[in-house]
């Protein structure tokens, strides 16, 4: 009985953590300055005489009271009528979905190899601490955590794509080859490399600091100690007592990555012209594209909640604990 | 067990090479380029007259897939397109025009003199303002049959030729004519030389050449146009050889570098871009004209163009109009004067305490310059520039700003009548302001239609009257002498500083094609570059086998080959193990 009432408790946060989402979805872009007109009215926007500027507004709402804009926003976004972006010209709906599959191929292809490479080299520092193996890992991953994600990228196209010429400079496809099947596959991997590489090279710090450290504090725990005085076997140790416990502020990391990984990949994007959800929203917000804005936003919100959401089910199942904490 | 496992290794090894049979290979018919990669550095939409985006490369690229009467040549002198003959009356006010015959829109059906003149019409029920400006002067059209019809004009314009019908889409009537919103339109169906088969949002386009074209079939048939918004990356991918030419103009400090690359050409000519120090002609105490010509002895504008732009622009003219440019003089390119500006600015009663200047009431002279984050040539330029005023006492600090921000200070709502919140803001105008003969007018007439992009709110009744006088007049000769006494009055009053004219760098891979022709200011992506007897000559050749990568994809299946293989293999040897 308790279980359910606190299930339905964090069910409603979260449903009130998507209307606060909502809420600023559609406040933000209109407290930014500014406005859409030069993708309504064209390069001569500075032509428009004032009836004209007025009317155009008015076809799009932009004239009204913020409130009945928001009424508006409200109405459109639980009709699923998401309309037209300002400056795009197209629906909504089509635009991302012809972004969503290429970002979550990067973000989450990046997720599990960082989040793998940095697991593994952590537990392998951590084992080994104080060492020089520990240190050299440490040393090499802050190094490559510490570049700018655009200069990285600008390396990795000038060395393995412009001189070596092993990987593509740009895109996610080549264009108008007509490729189908296994060439298509391989053609859309071989365009994913580079990128990924950047994003991977860029966020394998996080988990190898976090998998590192947590193992080092659990190494010293008494239950440790006491394992160990009993003659477990050192694998059960690593594995059973000290791992599983490791992992629940490594799954943390790894759920705010993947916010930032959905959203922050702009600059990656942007360098390799790969078109995900990240460079949509950066050229959103210059446009001031405010229904574009609102609704990318919104899904890059909700699928991060949904990560959260899986991530609190996935801390009950890891730590019993914690679904008995009131 | 080993055996299975290395049976699987060799299956996916066959499976992925065999992938290379039947890849798809171009063809070409004799004398042309079957394909060519250019970048596009901007997304420009569905590219229709109503939905693309930008002047440059929007337009520009538009025009491929859509017609005007008349065309700008390179030298931006306007030539007879789809037009056979034409004949204006001597008060400007009708236009008589025969279009050529055969011309047909991408759906097959033919260009009539109905479809030009619902080209002139149809833009006023849209927002679009470039085309809504170009038909707001057209009183009515006259058609008399299917390939002859007269526009007739409100008010007479000498220069509606130069300026609206080389400008002008022709769209086709017979998908326009029902759309109330014509941003729904798609489909890009024009009369051009190219058709756009194919456009994906944020990735790329693709244009094949219109087969009996009746202005000649074009010299490269399909033309990819891949998406790319980093500048630097287009470089990258044209130094790979991904691309064969871009939209986007070369940074001054590529120009050495691709000087030395072998397989890559750089063509040159003036910009008519205008970068310009704007400012606030209402902020005390740039009302006086004494303090706005003091700013602009003390500035060093050929430094500017040998430190900003490495000696690829030209200084600029405080007449506004580009020395090299059609209404443009030498005249009136400033020199520095430190001597003249300290007197100027001792005379306003600004005196020195310490390095910087104070007004009477002792308010140090010190002024925010805005400057677009994302422009690094104008950032350098702003830093320039308050060194320079530095050495005469002005404090500047520099304020980069995102530009859409910078664009709501210095030109709140895109409407002059709204007030400014700015002093100074390096900014700056696109090549076509410069072709505008009333492109002074704009910049600065205090009537809120008529100067419509007067952002630093000057106001001289002498200019309003050179103005009146401009726009009554109808003889070519006697309207230039008008444009010339604005250019006096401009270079006396000084309502804004033209920094530079950057130069526009092109660069492209010459072994892919070689006939690009450089339009004066805008770039090599236009009609003539692809269209025989205007593309230089020797251009069409195929482009040379990408040698590279071929043996990219090779590595790349090899590798991805090794791995699988690996991953099999290690699999069988577990099983192997644990059996």
């Amino acid at each position: 009985m308790q279980v359910n009432w606190k299930r339905r408790r964090g069910t409603a946060q979260y449903l009130i953590l998507i209307l606060v989402v909502i809420t600023v979805n559609f406040a933000l872009p209109r407290m930014l300055p500014g406005n859409p007109l030069v993708f309504l009215a064209g390069e001569d926007v500075g032509l428009l005489s004032y009836a004209e500027r007025n009317e155009l507004l008015s076809r799009y709402n932009l004239d009204r009271p913020l409130p009945v804009q928001y009424v508006h926003y409200l109405r459109d976004l639980v009709t699923l009528q998401w309309g037209d972006s300002f400056s795009k010209r197209e629906p909504i709906w089509d635009i991302l979905w012809g972004r969503v599959p290429w970002t979550l191929l990067l973000a989450l292809s990046s997720i599990v190899l960082s989040s793998f490479f940095g697991a593994v080299l952590g537990v392998r520092a951590a084992m080994n601490r104080g060492r020089w193996s520990d240190i050299r890992l440490l040393l090499i991953v802050s190094f490559l955590g510490s570049f700018p994600s655009f200069w990285l990228g600008m390396v990795l196209i000038a060395v393995f794509a412009v001189q070596l010429n092993w990987f593509p400079v740009f895109g996610a496809y080549t264009v108008g080859t007509g490729y189908f099947g296994l060439q298509k596959l391989a053609d859309v991997l071989q365009h994913l490399t580079l990128p990924l590489l950047t994003l991977t090279l860029l966020s394998i710090g996080r988990y190898f600091l976090t998998m590192r450290y947590s193992l080092i504090e659990l190494m010293g725990e008494d239950y440790i100690i006491l394992a160990k005085a009993k003659g477990l076997p050192e694998r059960v140790i690593k594995y059973k007592y000290v791992m599983r416990n490791a992992l629940l502020p490594f799954i943390t990391v790894l759920m705010m990555d993947l916010g930032f990984v959905l959203s922050g990949a702009t600059v990656v994007e942007t360098v390799f012209a790969y078109p995900g959800l990240g460079r949509l929203m950066f050229e959103a917000v210059l446009a001031r594209d405010y229904p574009l804005l609102q609704y990318s936003f919104l899904v890059v919100a909700l699928i991060v909640i949904a990560f959260n959401y899986l991530a609190d089910r996935m801390y009950a199942y890891l730590d019993p604990r914690v679904g008995e904490e009131g | 067990m080993k055996n299975r496992a290395i049976f699987n290794f060799a299956l996916v090894v066959l499976l992925i090479l065999s992938s290379f049979i039947g890849m798809p290979s171009g063809s070409m018919a004799e004398g042309k380029v079957s394909e060519l990669q250019i970048a596009i550095h901007r997304d420009e939409n569905t590219l229709t007259p109503f939905t693309y985006v930008t002047g440059y490369p929007g337009a520009a690229v538009l025009r491929l897939v859509f017609d005007s009467l008349f065309i700008l040549d390179e030298q931006n002198q306007p030539l007879p397109w789809m037009v056979a003959d034409y004949e204006v009356n001597a008060a400007f006010t009708e236009y008589r025009i025969s279009l050529l015959p055969g011309q047909f829109w991408h759906d097959g059906r033919p260009v009539t003199a109905d479809d030009v003149a619902f080209s002139f019409s149809y833009p006023l029920t849209q927002s679009q303002t470039r085309w809504r400006r170009i038909a707001a002067q057209v009183e009515s059209t006259d058609v008399t049959d299917e390939l002859n019809l007269t526009i007739r004009l409100k008010t007479g314009n000498p220069d509606f030729l130069s300026q609206a019908l080389t400008d002008m889409p022709i769209i086709p009537k017979h998908i326009y004519e029902n759309e109330v919103d014509a941003t729904m339109v798609g489909e890009a169906l024009g009369s051009g030389p190219y058709r756009l088969v194919e456009y994906e949002e944020g990735k790329h386009y693709i244009f094949e050449a219109v087969p009996g074209y009746f202005r000649g079939d074009a010299l490269v048939e399909r033309i990819v146009m891949p998406i790319i918004p980093d500048i630097t990356t287009i470089f990258q991918a044209l130094t790979a050889g991904s691309i064969h030419a871009t939209t986007a103009h070369v940074a001054p400090e590529l120009v050495s570098v691709f000087a030395a690359e072998r397989d890559i050409a750089v063509m040159s000519g003036p910009g008519l871009a205008t970068t310009l120090l704007q400012i606030n002609n209402e902020v005390y105490p740039f009302t006086l004209p004494e303090m706005r010509r003091a700013v602009m002895l003390a500035l060093d504008l050929q430094e500017l163009v040998d430190v900003v732009l490495l000696g690829h622009g030209d200084p600029g003219s405080l007449g506004f109009f580009h020395p090299a440019g059609i209404f443009g003089t030498d005249a009136f390119v400033p020199e520095r004067d430190l001597t003249k500006s300290n007197e100027l600015l001792d005379g306003l009663g600004f005196l020195r305490q310490g390095d910087f200047r104070v007004d009477g009431n002792g308010q140090p002279l010190s002024f925010e310059l805005l400057v677009a984050a994302n422009n690094p040539l104008r950032i350098r330029s702003a830093e320039l520039i308050a060194e320079q005023l530095k050495e005469v006492g002005i404090d500047i600090r520099v304020v980069s700003l995102e530009p859409t921000t910078l664009d709501e200070r210095v030109w709140p709502g895109f409407d002059v009548s709204q007030e400014r919140n700015y002093t100074l803001s390096i900014w700056g105008w696109s090549a076509p302001v410069q072709l505008r003969p009333d492109a002074l007018i704009q910049l600065a007439a205090t009537d809120h239609a008529m100067g419509s992009l007067n952002l630093g709110g000057f106001a001289s009744s002498e200019f309003e009257r050179l103005a009146e006088r401009f726009i009554t007049e109808m003889n070519a000769d006697a309207r230039k002498a008008i444009i010339d006494e604005m250019q006096v009055l401009f270079a006396r009053d000084i309502p804004l500083i033209p920094l530079f004219y950057q130069q526009v760098i092109m660069a492209y891979r010459p072994a892919a094609y070689a006939g690009w022709v450089l339009q004066q200011g805008e770039g090599i992506i236009n009609k003539m570059s692809f269209l025989p007897g205007f593309a230089r000559a020797g251009s069409a050749q195929e482009p040379q086998s990408d040698a590279a990568a071929d043996g990219r994809d090779f590595l790349f299946y090899l590798l991805l080959a090794g791995v699988l293989g690996a991953v099999i293999v290690v699999k069988g040897r577990k099983k192997g193990h644990a059996s």
